[in-house]
């Protein structure tokens, strides 16, 4: 039961802060919504007995996206965005398509089995020996090197291509 | 798993309302927020199956995506500086050095 509350109050907590980081007209409380939406996702992944995503999630979205959104909205002193597109004749449209998509996603996860298999890498036994940090290391650092160097030569590449953006014209 | 349905509507309600917002709005770092509320809806589908399923791979997804949107976050507010030099503004309509 108070699993049930703590899971509603993050959802709709969650809801709320992303609609507005999406409808707010000012730009500084649009990003600071979003970091309350961060916090809840945070903690929805908690909930999903994922701690270290959920630090992650705090420290790379909370943390430093965020405060490079913040950093940007100081630079380029902004206040006031500019008003949304006329679309919202559009809306009974959208809001038809949300429908049939929620039907459909939930309809789907009702197909999956309730129970989950004992043989995955996430057993409770593991959990409490090496929590969830050291199975996902122990699978970074073997199944999947390819795929975490490339993540690494993205970052790389990322920081090369964002200052040579961010230089001035010779 | 208990309450999965829960966690996979909220994460296909974060998806929608981010793509809402990128179709909507049109300051350039506004539909920046509205693909990061995407990225979050996407990563809690992957966790919740990664939990339901038991398997890692999902986990590992999400790191990647994190990484991938940390980048995005740094070459993204590149664009914008330079936008903004340009342009004078982040509008996303005032951007059209491409239209002819």
């Amino acid at each position: 039961m108070a699993e049930l509350t703590i899971l509603s109050f993050f959802v709709i907590l969650s809801i709320l802060s992303a609609l507005l980081v999406v409808c707010t007209t000012n730009i500084v409380h649009s990003a600071l919504w979003m970091i309350v939406s961060s916090l809840a996702l945070a903690a929805l992944f908690l909930l999903l007995h994922m701690q270290f995503l959920a630090v992650l999630q705090v420290i790379v979205y909370a943390g430093a996206i965020m405060m490079f959104i913040l950093y940007a909205i100081m630079m380029l002193n902004l206040r006031m965005s500019s008003g949304p597109y006329r679309l919202w004749n559009l809306k009974s449209l959208g809001v038809a398509i949300l429908i049939v998509f929620m039907g459909g996603m939930l309809g789907l996860a009702e197909l999956m089995p309730e129970t989950s298999p004992i043989s995955g890498p996430f057993t409770v036994q593991a959990m409490q020996e090496v929590g969830d940090v050291g199975i996902l290391a122990t699978r970074i650092f073997s199944d999947y090197i390819i795929a975490f160097e490339l993540v690494a030569v993205l970052l790389t590449a990322g920081v090369v291509g964002a200052l040579a953006l961010a230089k001035k014209d010779r | 798993m208990e309450y999965q349905s829960v966690f996979l509507g909220l994460g296909l309600a974060l998806f929608l309302i981010g793509t809402a917002g990128a179709l909507v709005r049109r300051t350039a770092i506004i539909v920046f927020l509205s693909i990061e509320i995407m990225l979050g809806g996407v990563n809690l589908v992957f966790l919740t199956f990664a939990r339901s399923t038991q398997s890692a791979e999902g986990a590992f997804m999400v790191m990647c995506i994190m990484a991938v949107a940390a980048v995005e976050a740094a070459v993204g507010l590149a664009i914008f500086i330079r936008m903004y030099q340009k342009t004078g503004s982040i509008d996303v309509e005032r951007f059209n050095l491409l239209k002819w």
